[in-house]
């Protein structure tokens, strides 16, 4: 049986505060909107090189910053 | 037609894309619309992850930011889809953003001149619709004035 693995919500709040890139192999989508649902985890580093090449390893995926986040963004 | 909350509590408007690979893995990102973005843009990380080979970059632009100016690398987004629209064989930035910019890149003039859109900051909505006629705008309005 294919694992389903964990929340992402649940995931990411787990990382909460360790200022990395947290790389999420997406495992199952909401059928209605295509959101990702649950997924496993398949790096936690401050590099964003890393967490791209950790990457290229899913099938689907998606990268979240777990910290700190700027009051203000000017790009 | 897409109507996309995002949350204004952040004061900046952050939505959802998806992006893939030439081998068609997708990935799910969060971007930045940013009206003052000439390019379209994206981090380092999504960038590899998507299977770019990010360091060996045969087209570069100077760029100026609010910060200063520096020459980033360009190069072919296979697919991009964002306000329900899919755009093939975009030409995007690799942008260091700053980990603590909460987004993996930004939506610029690009992409965002092929849409009416409508925001409302009050209550955290965008409204997108692809230029398809006047019709699709008429809907745009309506839409619009239903979310206030």
């Amino acid at each position: 049986m294919e694992r389903q693995g964990e929340p992402i919500e649940q995931i990411l709040g787990r990382y909460k505060g360790q200022n990395a890139f947290v790389v999420i192999e997406v495992l199952s989508v909401d059928p209605k909107t295509q959101k990702p649902l649950t997924g496993r985890v398949l790096a936690v580093t401050p590099d964003e090189t890393e967490a791209g090449m950790a990457a290229r390893k899913a099938k689907h995926f998606l990268i979240r910053w777990v910290g700190e986040i700027a009051e203000v963004v000017i790009v | 037609m897409p109507t996309i909350p995002f949350d204004a509590r952040r004061r900046v408007i952050i939505v959802e894309a998806v992006a893939f690979a030439l081998d068609g893995r997708p990935a799910d990102l969060t971007v930045l619309v940013d009206t003052g973005a000439v390019k379209t843009g994206f981090r380092r990380s999504t960038l590899i992850g998507l299977g770019i080979d990010v360091d060996a970059a045969t087209e570069f632009l100077w760029v100026s930011t609010a910060s200063g100016s520096l020459e980033v690398p360009i190069f072919n987004l296979p697919q991009l889809r964002v306000f329900g629209a899919t755009f093939t064989n975009l030409s995007v930035l690799c942008l260091p953003l700053p980990p603590t910019v909460p987004a993996d890149g930004v939506l610029g003039f690009d992409v965002l001149s092929k849409f009416r859109l409508f925001v409302n900051y009050r209550r955290g909505i965008v409204v997108a619709e692809p230029f398809n006629g006047i019709w699709h705008g008429m809907r745009l309005v309506w839409q619009a004035i239903w979310t206030l």
